[in-house]
C-alpha cells in the first residue's frame, strides 16, 4: 500500500505519490476557480503540506481524502489571504476535445462555459462539495473526509449547490 | 433544467475538462521532497492527552528541575552528558511506562545525585530505601539555597518545599515505616 510506505517514509513512494496526484490536485484547484499559475503554486503548496504532515497518514486510510483536505485547506487559505485584495484568479479550465468523451458539440462547450462560471460563483463550502464530488470524483465518504464534514451534511451542501447551479443555468 | 441533468453535466466535464499541465511540474514537485521523508509523529499529543496527567505532570516536573536545578544553579556538568538519555528515559516513562521500570528512572536520579554531590552540593538520596510510591515518601532532596530544596516525592513529582515542610515530610515518611 502507497500509504503505508509513505508512512516509512520511502523516497520513492513519495515520487509514486506526485505522479499519482498531482494532476489531480493542480485539476482540483482549477476547478476551485483558480488560475492556471496559483494552481500551480498552490498544487506544489499542498505536497509540501503532505510531506510536513504525513506522520498523520495511516496505513490503510485512503490517500485521496487526506490529500484532498490538505489541498482544500490550502486553497482557502490563499483565498483568505487575498480576498480583500482585488485578486481575480478566474479564467477557464480548456475542455479537451480529444482525450475526453469523444469531440464536443456545437453549443456543448457554451454549456460547459456556463456551467464553470456558475460553480466558480457558488459559495465556498458549496463548490468544494460540488468539485470533490463530481470533478474530482470521490466517494460521498472520501469527499466528506477531504472537507472535514459529516457524510450528511455533505449530502447537503451537494443538494444545495446543484439547486443554485440549476437555477444558474437554467437563467443564462 | 432538470438537477439531474445538471450532475450529468459536471460529471462530463470532469471526464472532457483534461487541461494539461505544465510539463515539469511534476518534477519540480519531486524536487521539492524532503531528503529525509522521516514521519513527524504529529499524533504525539493525541498520545500525552490519553496519558494520566500525573505521570506527564511527574516526569515533565523533573525534566524542567533537571533543566533548571541543573542549569541555573550550577549543575550544568551535572546533567549535560546524560542530558539526552535521562530525557529520553523520562520521556518513555511519560508515554506509558511499559518500557521503563521505575528503577531504571531511579538509577538516573542517582545519577544527577552524584553529580550534584560531587560538586560539593547538599543532596540526600532515599530511594533505595523509600522503594514506595507513596505520595509523601521522599526519593531525594537537595539543597536549593537558605531554607528552599527541592524534593523528589514518591510519586515523581518535584517541590520546591521549606525546611520545616521537608522536616514534616521526613516526620511523615519515618512514621510509614515504623508502622511497617
Amino acid at each position: 500500500m502507497l500509504a503505508g510506505r509513505l508512512c516509512r517514509g520511502e523516497q520513492a513512494a513519495a515520487r509514486e505519490f506526485v505522479d499519482r496526484y498531482y494532476e489531480r490536485v493542480y485539476l482540483f484547484m482549477r476547478a476551485i476557480g483558480h488560475d492556471r499559475q496559483i494552481s500551480e503554486d498552490l498544487t506544489q503548496e499542498t505536497f509540501l503540506r503532505a510531506w510536513r504532515h504525513i506522520g498523520q497518514l495511516r496505513d490503510g486510510k485512503a490517500l485521496n481524502g487526506w490529500l484532498f483536505r490538505i489541498a482544500g485547506n490550502v486553497s482557502r487559505l490563499h483565498r483568505r489571504r487575498f480576498k480583500d485584495k482585488g485578486v481575480v484568479t478566474m479564467d477557464g479550465i480548456e475542455v479537451a476535445a480529444a482525450g475526453g468523451d469523444g469531440p464536443l458539440k456545437v453549443g456543448q462547450q457554451e454549456q460547459f462555459d456556463h456551467l464553470q462560471q456558475a460553480v466558480a460563483r457558488l459559495p465556498w463550502k458549496l463548490r468544494q462539495a460540488v468539485v470533490l464530488h463530481y470533478m474530482e470524483q470521490l466517494t460521498i465518504a472520501e469527499a466528506a473526509d477531504a472537507a472535514g464534514i459529516r457524510e450528511g451534511t455533505l449530502k447537503s451542501r451537494l443538494n444545495r449547490g446543484l439547486e443554485a447551479l440549476r437555477k444558474e443555468v437554467a437563467n443564462e | 433544467m432538470a438537477t439531474q441533468r445538471i450532475e450529468d453535466l459536471l460529471k462530463t466535464l470532469a471526464r472532457q475538462g483534461i487541461e494539461r499541465t505544465r510539463p515539469g511540474l511534476a518534477q519540480e514537485i519531486k524536487d521539492r521532497i524532503p531528503r529525509r521523508l522521516i514521519p513527524t509523529r504529529a499524533d504525539l499529543i493525541g498520545l500525552i492527552a490519553h496519558l494520566r496527567i500525573n505521570r506527564f505532570a511527574a516526569a515533565a516536573t523533573i525534566l524542567v528541575a533537571f533543566l533548571v536545578v541543573g542549569g541555573v544553579l550550577g549543575g550544568r556538568e551535572a546533567i549535560g552528558k546524560q542530558m539526552f538519555e535521562d530525557s529520553r528515559l523520562l520521556l518513555q516513562y511519560t508515554l506509558g511506562g511499559q518500557n521503563v521500570s521505575r528503577s531504571k528512572l531511579l538509577e538516573s536520579l542517582m545519577r544527577f545525585r552524584d553529580d550534584m554531590a560531587a560538586q560539593g552540593r547538599e543532596v540526600v538520596y532515599y530511594g533505595d530505601q523509600t522503594n514506595s510510591s507513596g505520595r509523601y515518601a521522599i526519593v531525594m532532596y537537595w539543597k536549593l539555597s537558605d531554607d528552599k530544596y527541592g524534593v523528589v516525592l514518591g510519586d515523581l513529582s518535584v517541590r520546591t518545599v521549606s525546611g520545616e515542610m521537608l522536616i514534616r515530610l521526613q516526620s511523615h515518611m519515618l512514621q510509614g515505616e515504623a508502622k511497617k
